[in-house]
């Protein structure tokens, strides 16, 4: 997870990350300008994607509303990332910490700014729930400015590990497979398998964690009055 | 007056049919067609006649964006619009990083090899 820090790591930049996945979305927005179509794989996946990208707007704050395409724009970002991830030969920039920090920290940094200076006392209440006890405000205050604060390192960690996991998996029972293959053919046929279901279970992952990152972040602009 | 830039853009014909198109020759309108060209296609010019024919290209930038423009479209109705499409489409999304990423990390891996002596 944090291989980054490593003295001799340094073989990857990160703009050179963001630049190739960036010009692979090319076949993405061909994906959504098909809305005219009523059949076939494009409107599967055309379908798939509005699904979110309304389930996305309705979780938008009033206040907020142009943020959303922003969101939008990360999605496509850690989605097709993920995916790409799971390909020979292709580095998953997902797996990269400080990559996907680059974007949580941004998104919620904006956020925060944009909250505080629309509304400040707005803002700061949220920090205290309603209905708390007296005595126990300002420990629940605390706990609240914390729960804020860490929401860059959970959105980035919770992708990270995901992707990192999923990659040693598949890495794992490759392993096994060819190791196996040398005592019992049968086994090894097994664990390709296992491997084939176990690839479409994290082609769903790809996605189901790029969702959970968009619906997150829409989430929080629902507290910026 | 100064010309603002749309209309500098509505004046060289963007956002409107081609000025040779006509739907009593040429049908339905396709936007992957070039109706101004009448010139040999480039795979069958003759290699003798290439520098002639890229002397007559059009390189002002709004034709290079048209020309992208059509590319898309031929792309698009070829290989997305049809009702069955299938795998070739998702096979071209995986190639093309698998590629890149092949040509920018081959260092790491030129090296590998499946079995010490063949």
């Amino acid at each position: 997870l944090f291989s980054g820090v490593d003295y001799f790591f340094f073989n990857f930049s990160v703009f050179q990350g963001i630049f190739l996945i960036v010009s692979s979305f090319w076949i993405l927005y061909i994906f959504f300008f098909n809305y005219f179509l009523n059949f076939g794989l494009s409107y599967l996946i055309y379908n798939i994607f509005f699904s979110v990208f309304s389930a996305g707007q309705d979780l938008s704050s009033n206040n907020f509303k142009g943020w959303f395409y922003f969101m939008w724009g990360f999605f496509l970002i850690v989605t097709w990332s993920n995916f790409c991830g799971l390909l020979p030969y292709v580095y998953g920039v997902t797996t990269n910490f400080y990559f996907v920090l680059f974007f949580s920290l941004w998104g919620w940094t904006c956020l925060i700014i944009s909250s505080f200076i629309w509304n400040m006392v707005g803002f700061v209440s949220h920090f205290c729930p309603l209905g708390a006890p007296t005595l126990l405000g300002w420990f629940l205050s605390l706990v609240e400015v914390v729960s804020v604060g860490i929401r860059p390192g959970t959105l980035t960690l919770r992708l990270v590990a995901n992707m990192t996991t999923g990659h040693i998996l598949i890495g794992l029972i490759t392993l096994s497979s060819c190791y196996l293959f040398f005592n019992s053919y049968f086994l090894s046929f097994v664990c390709l398998i296992f491997l084939f279901f176990y690839l479409v279970f994290e082609v769903a992952i790809c996605f189901i964690q790029g969702n959970v990152y968009f619906m997150l972040f829409q989430s929080y602009t629902s507290e910026h009055l | 007056q100064t010309m603002g830039i749309l209309d500098a853009l509505f004046k060289q014909g963007v956002g409107s049919y081609h000025r040779n198109y006509d739907p009593r020759v040429h049908g339905f309108y396709s936007p992957d067609r070039n109706y101004g060209c009448t010139d040999t296609r480039l795979l069958e010019t003759k290699v003798k006649d290439l520098p002639a024919w890229l002397g007559r290209r059009n390189y002002n930038p709004i034709a290079i964006c048209q020309a992208i423009g059509r590319a898309y479209w031929r792309y698009n109705l070829r290989w997305i619009s049809p009702k069955n499409i299938g795998a070739p489409l998702l096979a071209q999304a995986c190639f093309f990083p698998m590629f890149i990423w092949y040509v920018v990390k081959y260092d790491e891996h030129a090296a590998e090899a499946h079995s010490k002596y063949h």
